[in-house]
């Protein structure tokens, strides 16, 4: 490919990637929050409010992330229209509603992995139980959630093109379409690729580094093949999806 | 008043499943008392304390404190009021446990102060003060900017101790503080809390210290299978105690 045919592709590439990158912020946030509104309900000392949260749950996470999009963008679309819900907002609520699932289950795994002796100490000294959690329970799982967290982002990036189908433009429906137009699918999705990736790799060391950032930071326990640089970019986010499936395991 | 009741436990019972681990225990804590609580593993002596500070809800019973009711077990009440008044008691009750129970992200003086300023509403300045004055009391002022995992195992009990004292507690309760401890730290805790005893706080201390029993109870008790096998002073308990199952528990003790 010439060089002048690639500064022609490249506006148009780089408009799409924009929109993804949109997509991913907008969604990973309200993922965030909706993860950590579901893992709150989870441990929740109210019956109830558990049952019903992991009804919600176990349902959302059955239910494959392109089904789910297809549904609401085609199925609900009639209505979402007359809400006025553009493709972009059906595509961020459909992928962080079925993100936050997973995520919020990681989170909840994360609190339940700090002992009960924590809960013991901190309630003797006359805290309530919002106190403890806002005190000494949640600053103590946050580093185990923060690679997951980023991980998720990766995640969601990669998600973010399922968004295609539903005609947002963003970056993997704007090359398809550069494709029908200059018959050279492979340069364009090497391209496009190489744009996933010079993304994702970043954030994979980020979530790394920042987990034994914050370990510092709270005078936690760094773990040691990070404490030695290695960089094993997504160890932690395995161990509580391990711990998380463990839990599912007992639960049933 | 020297001997006003300060906490006082009537009828306590908890069972858990179908297991019925206290059967019936009454204690009466008194101003400035040392009560010490003996008893072989699993007999619920730590059971009975939490019971204490309603950190463990009683199945029955009847828990006062300074002569007024906190509550009554089984209870009809409504879970949110009962946990307020728990919470409420908790502020006066401070309790030291075996592993230390020290908040890992925090700094030794933060540890301290982190109840003086959320529970009491002390202002940070203040509250910092007083935990300084309290790390010195027990020989730590030079970590308390240090985190636990950095602290040997006496220093982290010392601290757990003065953060216990940081709430101004009217009782102080104690499960095995010592227990958890390589035995060359067992000393400095023990002298911490010789000390404490002598400036007159109230406190109920689970242990196996024998010596430290006989030195520093007012009255010990000794528990065996969720009962109150004996309970007397010190000089009871340990030359003519009543019961041939005391001198065998305090004997094995004496042993092990
Ligand atoms: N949360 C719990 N759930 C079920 N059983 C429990 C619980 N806590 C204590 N028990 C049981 O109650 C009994 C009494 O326990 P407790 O911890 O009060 O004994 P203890 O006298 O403190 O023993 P130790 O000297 O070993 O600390 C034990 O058999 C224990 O297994
Ligand atoms: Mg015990």
């Amino acid at each position: 490919m010439s060089l002048t045919e690639l500064e022609s592709w490249m506006p148009v590439l780089l408009q799409g990637l924009l929109v993804s990158l949109e997509l991913t912020a907008v969604a990973s946030l309200l993922t965030f929050a909706f993860a950590t509104m579901i893992a709150l309900l989870r441990i929740s000392p109210l019956r109830p409010i558990r049952l019903v949260t992991t009804a919600f749950v176990d349902l959302d996470r059955s239910v494959p992330l392109l089904a789910l999009l297809i549904f609401v963008y085609f199925g609900l679309g009639k209505y979402l229209a007359f809400l006025g819900l553009p493709a972009f907002w059906v595509a961020v609520l459909a992928i962080s509603v079925n993100e936050a699932a997973y995520l919020g289950e990681v989170y909840r795994a994360a609190i339940e992995s700090i002992s009960q002796e924590q809960w013991d100490a901190a309630t003797s000294l006359g805290l309530s139980r919002r106190q403890t959690l806002a005190l000494v329970i949640l600053p103590q799982a946050v580093p185990a959630g923060i690679p997951p967290t980023v991980n998720d982002v990766i995640y969601i990036l990669k998600a973010s093109s399922l968004a295609s189908l539903v005609s947002v433009n963003e970056l993997t429906n704007v090359s398809t379409q550069l494709v029908s137009v200059t018959f050279l699918p492979m340069q364009i999705y090497m391209t496009i690729g190489a744009m996933y990736l010079a993304l994702t790799v970043p954030l994979s060391y980020f979530a790394r580094w920042l987990e034994v950032y914050v370990n510092r930071r709270l005078g936690l326990r760094v773990p040691p093949e990070a404490a030695h640089g290695a960089v094993v970019p997504i160890a932690g986010a395995t161990d509580l999806s391990a711990a998380v499936s463990a839990k599912d395991a007992t639960d049933a | 008043m020297p001997d006003e009741p300060i906490l006082e436990m009537r009828g306590l019972r908890k069972t858990f499943g179908r297991a019925e681990v206290v059967c019936g225990v009454d204690i009466v804590v008194r101003r400035g008392e040392k009560v010490c609580m003996l008893g072989p593993s699993g007999s619920g002596k730590t059971t009975t304390l939490r019971c204490l500070n309603l950190l463990t809800e009683p199945s029955s019973g009847e828990l006062y404190f300074h002569g007024q009711l906190v509550g009554r077990w089984p209870s009809g009440r409504g879970s949110r009021s009962a946990a307020n008044d728990a919470q409420r008691l908790r502020r006066h009750v401070s309790m030291v446990f075996q592993h230390f129970g020290l908040f890992p992200h925090l700094t030794a003086l933060d540890n301290v102060t982190l109840g003086p300023v959320h529970v009491l509403g002390m202002n940070r300045r203040e509250a910092a003060e007083r935990a300084r004055a309290l790390l010195r009391r027990v020989g730590l002022e030079q970590f308390a900017e240090k985190h636990p995992a950095t602290l040997s195992g006496g220093q982290r009990q010392r601290v757990a101790i003065a953060r216990a004292m940081a709430m101004n507690p009217d009782v102080i309760l104690f499960d095995e503080p010592t227990s958890a401890l390589d035995p060359e730290m067992v000393g400095e805790v023990l002298s911490i809390m010789e000390q404490l005893a002598s400036d007159g706080m109230t406190m109920v201390i689970v242990t196996h210290e024998t010596n430290f029993a006989r030195h520093v109870a007012d009255r010990v008790v000794v528990m065996e299978n969720g009962v109150i096998l004996e309970e007397g002073t010190p000089v009871d308990i340990f030359e003519r105690p009543t019961q041939r199952r005391t001198r065998e528990i305090l004997r094995a003790r004496v042993q092990a």
